[in-house]
């Protein structure tokens, strides 16, 4: 029984993570680099607000790691934080798509059939 | 001097002017308000009161609008550079004060206005602060402990 409440919790994503994950898939990506793979034709543009906590929610969870980079100029120190995806949030992203295109099947062919009917 | 020092010269004189004659005006105001309401027993708004509100509202407002334009026409621009940083180092972590510099680099730029990279920066400041502060704590405590950390 604890596994299949293991199962649920690592399927368990939003859109904005669900989308996050997707552009982490190439390469890895510093907070407003994801934030400009993202926002263009984007309905409704993502803000930092946003981003941070759902890296949050997505590393905690394991579907991403994250490494200090190097210190900016005329940032005072600060660095940026480097995200990639790991292989459980590449498999969990994997098994998102599958089921939305199998939804996408599901319901092309039932408006098939509808149509046939009427 | 040139043109912009000398705006700047101005500003901060009309703000110093602004802010004597805010607090003689709000003092004058509450004066008058104190009066109005004791000889108006009964709790009915008088015109006076009325009058003495809107006025300290528009000092107020006044006030702040002058403040306002005195720093977007301030001539050193290291001044209020360091303060952003500071106040964004002390308040947010350090993934976010490195994203929101490259953000505020970007903007400068791209030529826009200073005062409206400031305000652009002060709106996503203020966005952040409860996200960061309330909405990441909160999730935390149902989330799982990790933090995967690939240089650990």
């Amino acid at each position: 029984m604890p596994r299949k409440k293991d199962d649920a919790e690592t399927v368990r994503l939003s859109a904005i993570d669900e989308d996050i994950l997707t552009v982490l898939q190439s390469r890895e990506l510093y907070g407003l680099e994801i934030l400009d793979q993202l926002n263009p034709g984007r309905p409704l543009e993502l803000s930092f607000g946003s981003l941070y906590p759902a890296l949050n929610r997505l590393n905690k969870k394991g579907f991403i790691n994250w490494r200090w980079g190097e210190e900016q100029d005329g940032s005072g120190g600060a660095r940026r934080k480097y995200y990639e995806i790991t292989a459980l949030g590449a498999r969990t992203l994997r098994d998102v798509q599958h089921y939305r295109m199998l939804l996408a099947h599901r319901a092309a062919g039932q408006s098939d059939l509808g149509g046939a009917l009427i | 001097m040139n043109k912009k020092k000398a705006g700047y010269v101005v500003m901060h004189h009309l703000t110093d002017y602004v802010s004597c004659l805010s607090v003689i005006g709000i003092i004058a105001l509450v004066t008058i308000a104190a009066l109005e309401d004791r000889h108006n027993p009964c709790g009915l708004i008088g015109a006076k009161l009325v009058f003495a509100e809107n006025a300290m509202i528009i000092l107020v407002s006044l006030l702040a609008i002058t403040k306002l334009i005195e720093l977007s026409t301030e001539p050193q621009k290291t001044f209020p550079v360091n303060i952003f940083l500071r106040c964004l180092k002390s308040t947010f972590p350090e993934e976010a004060v490195a994203d929101l510099v490259a953000f505020r680099n970007r903007l400068s730029q791209s030529k826009i206005p200073r005062r409206i990279i400031y305000w652009k920066l002060f709106i996503e400041v203020l966005k952040l602060i409860p996200d960061i502060h309330i909405q990441i704590k909160i999730e935390n405590l149902w989330l799982p402990p990790g933090n995967r950390r690939v240089d650990k």
